[in-house]
């Protein structure tokens, strides 16, 4: 619709020019005074309606859309309008004869080839009308150039100019259709191609305007990606930063402990080869101080002896009864000074000396009984000895075994309450003489079973004084027993339920050496 | 005539209860404090037995021993040790040194004179 507007609007332009161009030949026309008056009026008449509906035509496609309706009539109407004209102005006889060819081709341009042809087809038929009806003389003819009879006498012409006109109209009519079917399927190719390039071009522009908000997007992020990695990066340098401190604080700490650590070594290495050399010491001390008090003993011992033979005088009772005190003691000091001996060896690692020989067990243990039958009255207790009939002799050192012996009856006397008993059983195996020594004295605790047989280990220290030791008689009874190659052992069911004390020796066998 | 014992020892109270002891029993007693004190009553006092101490200062017991053998005049006087200390090495070089008889501080002083009365032969 929007091109049959611009071809209606060319098509009045056009109109104009043609309305301009006869109006200046018939005044022209009018002024050399060649031509009729009836037709110079009917021409200028015909001009001024022309004149009109063009302008109606005009002001109706301003206003509004047309009516393709609309525009026939208008064409129709100027048809009608260039016929009766051209009838006023001499019919055939005027040369104007090709004006409607105009009218025919535009409604070929404007519309279609079937409107250009109806047209054609009217155009040339009110032609033939006048003509006709002028040739029967119906209607009269309207000369221009004062001619009379003009279709009867040239009637050849006539026929000639109705057939020329004829192919003129219809000619135009189907080129124009022609043309403007070329010019639609040309336009409509290119309205396609302008409908799909802007098409194309909005897509483009989405895309492009997609591209856009993603660029800007990317451009945000990538934004606050800076601003986050930049913040990371001055936090690590600060963590970066806060860590070389620490390691380097710890490092100096490191070093400062390590210093420490290295003194303290050293400290302790000299610490240690003081201890080492103290202990050393200690040892030897023992080892001294035992053999320098035996030798004021020897004296001792030897005028106790002289005093009892009578020898030296004869004495009151109660004189013999002191100096057998004194006698008693003096056994008891050395009996200490041997035992601190025996623990000197202990701790030197020296062998304990040991004079092994066949014995009798059976008298050795009543030896040891008979001289101790004094402390057994001084605590009112009583013992039972239980000696096994078959009992052979054994291989030992008697004043070794004799010792374990006195510890154990001493350490049962001394853990017995008055009034208790003792019990002594001597029995044999198949490889071993074994010695048991039982009380129902205050008895042993469970932890204490094994720890007794370590040296200076005291259940409660308050016995040390009490008792007279010196915590080492368990210790140098194990020493002495497995010197012999036995054992020894305690059992008890705890604390005031009484102890045993067992030891053994392998029979016919040379042990320890 | 009484049999002469030299008692070698540097502690006075046990020398003068030995001393004691075998003065009741009828020796003759002659004593020396000290390791050289000794070998010249030895050489000069020409005892029948010797009681050796060890543990002496200046001069230890067994080298007195040592050079009681080593003399023509003292070789043959029998001599017993007297010693506190008494562990099997001491008296195994006692031994080996010519002592007839190893005894141990304290001992019986009765033991000591039957001892020494055995090897007198009386």
């Amino acid at each position: 619709m929007q091109t049959e507007i611009g071809r209606l609007l060319l098509y009045i332009r056009i109109k104009w020019v043609v309305i301009i161009s006869i109006f200046l030949l018939v005044a022209t026309e009018t002024i050399i005074g060649i031509v009729q008056p009836i037709a110079t009026m009917s021409s200028f008449v015909a001009l001024v309606i022309a004149s009109l509906t063009n302008l109606v035509l005009f002001y109706i496609i301003k206003r509004k859309q047309p009516y393709t309706l609309t525009s026939y009539l208008f064409l129709l109407f100027d048809l009608a309008l260039v016929i009766l004209a051209l009838y006023f102005n001499g019919g055939l006889e005027n040369t104007w004869l090709f004006l409607p060819v105009l009218l025919i081709f535009f409604s070929g341009y404007i519309f279609t080839m079937r409107v250009s042809l109806s047209l054609a087809a009217l155009a040339y038929a009110g032609i033939l009308a006048i003509s006709l009806l002028e040739y029967f003389e119906v209607i009269p003819h309207l000369t221009i150039y004062n001619i009379q009879n003009f279709l009867r006498n040239n009637l050849e012409y006539n026929i000639d100019n109705l057939v020329g006109l004829f192919l003129l109209y219809f000619a135009s009519a189907f080129s124009s259709g022609y043309i403007n079917q070329i010019m639609r399927n040309t336009f409509k190719d290119l309205e396609n191609s302008m409908l799909n390039y802007k098409a194309s071009q909005e897509e483009s522009e989405a895309s492009r305007k997609a591209l856009m908000n993603i660029m800007e997007d990317l451009g945000k992020t990538k934004d606050e990606l800076e601003i986050r990695v930049s913040q990371r990066t001055s936090e690590l340098e600060e963590a970066k930063t806060n860590l070389e401190k620490k390691v380097f604080d710890r490092t100096v700490d490191l070093e400062e402990s390590r210093k420490a650590i290295l003194h303290m070594m050293k400290d302790l290495k000299e610490d240690m080869f003081k201890l080492q050399t103290i202990d050393r010491l200690k040892t030897e001390f023992l080892s001294m101080v035992s053999h320098e008090l035996r030798t004021p003993m020897t004296p001792i011992k030897g005028y106790v002896s002289l005093f009892l033979s009578g020898k030296m005088g004869s004495l009151l009772p109660a004189q013999i009864e002191a100096i057998k005190v004194i006698s008693r003691q003096s056994e008891h000091l050395l009996d200490l000074i041997e035992s601190i001996l025996d623990v000197s060896r202990l701790e030197l690692g020296k062998p304990i000396p040991t004079k092994m020989e066949p014995l009798s067990l059976e008298k050795v243990v009543r030896e040891v009984l008979e001289a101790n039958i004094i402390n057994f009255e001084n605590r009112g207790l009583s013992y039972q000895l239980d000696i096994s009939n078959n009992l052979p002799t054994i291989l030992g050192d008697e004043i070794k075994i004799k010792r374990i012996l006195t510890n154990l009856i001493g350490n049962s006397i001394k853990f017995t309450p008055k009034g208790g008993a003792l019990q002594i059983r001597v029995s044999l195996d198949d490889s071993n003489a074994q010695v048991e020594v039982s009380d129902n004295g205050i008895g042993l605790a469970k932890e204490h079973m094994e720890k007794i047989f370590e040296k200076f280990f005291q259940v409660d220290s308050s016995y040390t004084r009490a008792t007279g030791g010196i915590g080492m008689g368990l210790a140098i009874a194990k020493e002495l027993a497995e010197l012999h190659g036995g054992r020894i052992w305690a059992k008890s069911d705890g604390l005031g339920k009484g102890s045993s004390f067992f030891f053994t020796i392998p029979i016919g066998k040379k042990g320890g050496e | 005539m009484a049999k002469k014992i030299l008692i070698i020892e540097d502690y006075p109270a046990t020398t003068e209860m030995i001393e004691n002891i075998l003065k009741t029993e009828g020796f003759q007693v002659i004593t020396a404090p000290d390791g050289p004190a000794g070998l010249k009553q030895a050489r000069s006092g020409k005892p029948d037995l010797i009681l050796l101490d060890i543990m002496m200062p200046e001069m230890s017991g067994f080298e007195v021993l040592e050079k009681l053998k080593a003399e023509r005049e003292t070789a043959k006087i029998p001599v017993i040790i007297i010693s506190v200390r008494a562990s099997e090495e001491n008296i195994a070089q006692g031994k080996e040194l010519g002592a007839i008889e190893y005894m141990s501080k304290p001992f019986d002083p009765f033991k000591l004179v039957e001892i020494v009365k055995t090897h007198l032969g009386l």
